[in-house]
């Protein structure tokens, strides 16, 4: 490391005893460093002393400290100096003075030359797991003396506790805990093939309706035993493999990604073009990809970065993308709000507005009343932001595992029950010609959308 | 690093403890059937409580305690914990305030006395961090003694924090009577914090005397076998 050498004027003015001239070495980026001043540095990082919060901290106090500290180093530079030892000759609350010592410390005012092998040498032991057999020997079960009744030979207290007396460290059996913590990793590693018996640790197959597992090389060899090839499944491979039947070619995405931007969410066809891949593979791959959220702008036309891009063609790009998905469920919070205009600052309080209430009772998954806070707030606000809304809205539900698909199944009722604000709001436009189309639009869209979810769901 | 709280204002702080994080020192020490468990750790007060009898099952267990240990554990720290829980609400004194804290204890055959001056006020103060950094320094091998002294700190600090509520709660009662009795009652009970500006002024310097070195010197001693023993045996026949 480039240094920088420094003369002492101190050492010079307080220990005649020493040479005239002293040479210290401190890390170049410590070069603010003067005897006679404090810098800002010193400034930001110790505010204790130069807020003025109490007499007993004061700059003057700082320096004190500082100074002797480093001087104390200095008398003897090879050898670190410790917080411990320093802490003995100075009057103050020993956190402070840590805090101290630990900032002239890591700036090389103090130890940058002194030997630091000991301290190296024991972070490092620091990093390695340690495990203990047995309970700690602080922790000790003892007979009472006072007690007439004998102590429990069977009992596994008492050689722990004869051994702690002759000054073995005991083994106790391990921890009735330890197969708490441990034992998935235990598990883990067990994995074995029941074909060769050998460690499956780069992948496996394993049978669909047992535990039944066979590593990569005896599955493709053929060595299924009495099972059917087709019940197998792959497991964990952290090899990539381009044939396995879950990993997804380059092409196989981008045809996934032509044919989303094509045919929206029309997951059938979607799977049709795909062809080698599964309705439910391809939400699935889609969900994974990071940049869902685009190609549903994309598809919109519109800023990808704004969440309330979507327009009134809301049925083709509900893209149940991850990030999209925070994204809208963010936005709608927003919008519940501004619907909620001048209430809002009341939400804090008790007085609970009946909007936030839907919003409380959405979260846990009740799909109705996010389909009519979604209807209210669209009443309210313009198309593209109830579009949006309703995009959030599905990906949350077609997030949960128990998405009610029978609660979909009546499509009229469904409509009625849900759409009532969003029914008046499109009749309301109707006579106007420009708006029956985007709106009539967002509401069959969302319907649609909604049934081919739970169709998803229910397969 | 987090601010400190102003320290020199006398706005009341309601009682915690007086460090960054609020862990309760929790001491067991108890007999069932002529067995008798002693053990002594933190508890985080942010835990929900159901946790302490999963926590008691785990550790007779764990120790293959006789069954009777899990409820009796259970009850201890629990009304360790409600007792934790009755001071809070309450006002502490506050402002400056530089305790003693006095190391005397043995884990294993590590025997350690020191003393050294800890800011009570300081709510970002970390025993835990000052007894991994004083095990370093003294190069203490025993995993046990670290949390062993995080721990008489902890024990200590508890103790003077709810000394400061009661002080303040007769300092308040002092105020209604007579204002004049106010510094009078203050300084008496809090009589165990000290003026640190005195301890400056006397020397005019925050260095101490050479001779007062060994005073504020952390001992450490490695005790025998036999030292052990004799100690160990000491301290069950004391009374409890």
């Amino acid at each position: 490391m480039e240094t920088t050498t420094r003369q002492d004027p101190k050492a010079e003015s307080t220990r005649p005893d020493e040479p005239e001239f002293d040479l210290y070495t401190i890390p170049s980026y410590s070069s603010w460093f003067r005897w006679n001043d404090i810098h800002e540095t010193e400034r930001a990082a110790m505010r204790d002393f130069f807020d003025g919060s109490s007499v007993t901290r004061s700059p003057k106090i700082y320096k004190e400290y500082r100074d002797f500290m480093i001087n104390r180093y200095r008398e003897d530079p090879s050898t670190r100096l410790t917080f411990t030892e320093v802490r003995k000759s100075l009057v103050g609350d020993v956190s402070l003075l840590n805090k101290v010592f630990q900032f002239l410390n890591q700036w090389g005012l103090i130890n940058f030359g002194a030997d630091s092998a000991r301290f190296e040498s024991e972070n490092e032991y620091k990093d390695e797991v340690r495990v203990e057999d047995g309970p700690p020997n602080g922790i000790r079960v003892v007979a009472d003396p006072n007690s007439s009744k004998p102590f429990p030979a069977s009992h596994a207290g008492a050689p722990l506790a004869a051994d702690v007396r002759g000054g073995n460290r005991s083994k106790l059996s391990p921890l009735a805990s330890y197969s708490d913590v441990f034992g998935e990793l235990g598990k883990r590693k067990g994995i074995l093939c029941a074909s060769c018996g050998g460690n499956c640790e780069s992948g496996r197959y394993q049978h669909d309706k047992d535990s039944y597992v066979l590593c990569v090389k005896c599955f493709k060899d053929g060595k299924y035993g009495n099972k059917s090839v087709d019940d197998f499944k792959l497991h964990g491979s952290s090899v990539s493999d381009g044939k396995q039947r879950d990993a997804w070619t380059e092409a196989e995405t981008l045809l996934l990604l032509e044919s989303v931007s094509r045919h929206g969410d029309d997951w059938d066809i979607v799977a049709q073009t795909v062809k080698s891949k599964t309705k439910l593979e391809c939400i699935s791959k889609l969900i994974e990809l990071p940049f869902g959220e685009f190609i549903s702008s994309y598809n919109l036309g519109k800023d990808p970065a704004s969440g309330l891009s979507g327009n009134g063609d809301g049925g083709k790009d509900v893209f149940p993308s991850l990030p999209e998905q925070q994204d809208m469920i963010k936005s709608e919070n927003v919008m519940s709000q501004q619907a909620n205009g001048n209430e809002q600052r009341g939400d804090d309080a008790d007085k609970v507005p009946p909007l936030k209430k839907q919003c409380v009772s959405y979260s846990s998954g009740s799909g109705i009343s996010i389909m009519r806070q979604i209807a209210r707030i669209s009443s309210m606000v313009g198309d593209d932001i109830t579009a949006t809304a309703a995009k959030a809205a599905f990906a949350a539900l077609c997030d949960e595992a128990s998405c009610p698909s029978d609660s979909f199944n009546n499509e009229e009722d469904f409509a009625n029950e849900l759409w009532p604000a969003m029914d008046q709001s499109v009749s309301e436009r109707a006579h106007k010609d420009e708006d029956i189309e985007q709106g009539g639009d967002v509401q069959s869209g969302k319907l649609g959308v909604n049934f081919k979810l739970s169709d998803c769901c229910a397969g | 690093m987090k601010p400190l709280p102003s320290t020199s204002s006398k706005t009341p702080v309601k009682f915690r403890m007086p460090t960054s994080e609020n862990l309760v020192p929790i001491r067991l020490d108890i007999e069932v059937d002529g067995q008798r468990f002693k053990d002594a750790f933190t508890w985080n007060l942010s835990d929900p409580d159901s946790e302490v009898s999963v926590f008691a099952k785990r550790t007779q267990k764990d120790l293959k305690l006789p069954l009777a240990f899990a409820t009796q554990i259970a009850q201890s720290i629990q009304t360790q914990l409600t007792e934790f829980r009755s001071y809070q609400g309450q006002e502490m004194l506050t402002g400056e305030k530089i305790v003693p804290i006095k190391l005397d204890l043995r884990v294993n055959h590590t025997l350690i006395k020191d003393q050294f001056l800890w800011d009570f006020n300081n709510f970002d103060s970390d025993p835990e961090e000052f007894a991994k950094t004083f095990c370093n320094d003294l190069g203490i091998e025993d995993p046990e003694v670290g949390p062993a002294v995080a721990f008489a700190i902890r024990e200590q600090l508890y103790e003077i924090a709810i000394q400061s509520v009661a002080t303040a709660r007769e300092s308040r009662n002092a105020k209604k009577g007579r204002r004049g009795e106010y510094s009078s009652i203050s300084s008496r009970s809090t009589g165990a914090a000290l003026d640190l500006m005195k301890l400056f002024s006397n020397r005019y310097s925050v260095v101490r005397k050479r001779k007062e070195w060994d005073v504020y010197e952390p001992m450490v001693d490695i005790l025998s076998n036999e030292e052990v023993n004799a100690l160990e045996s000491m301290e069950e026949r004391k009374p409890r």
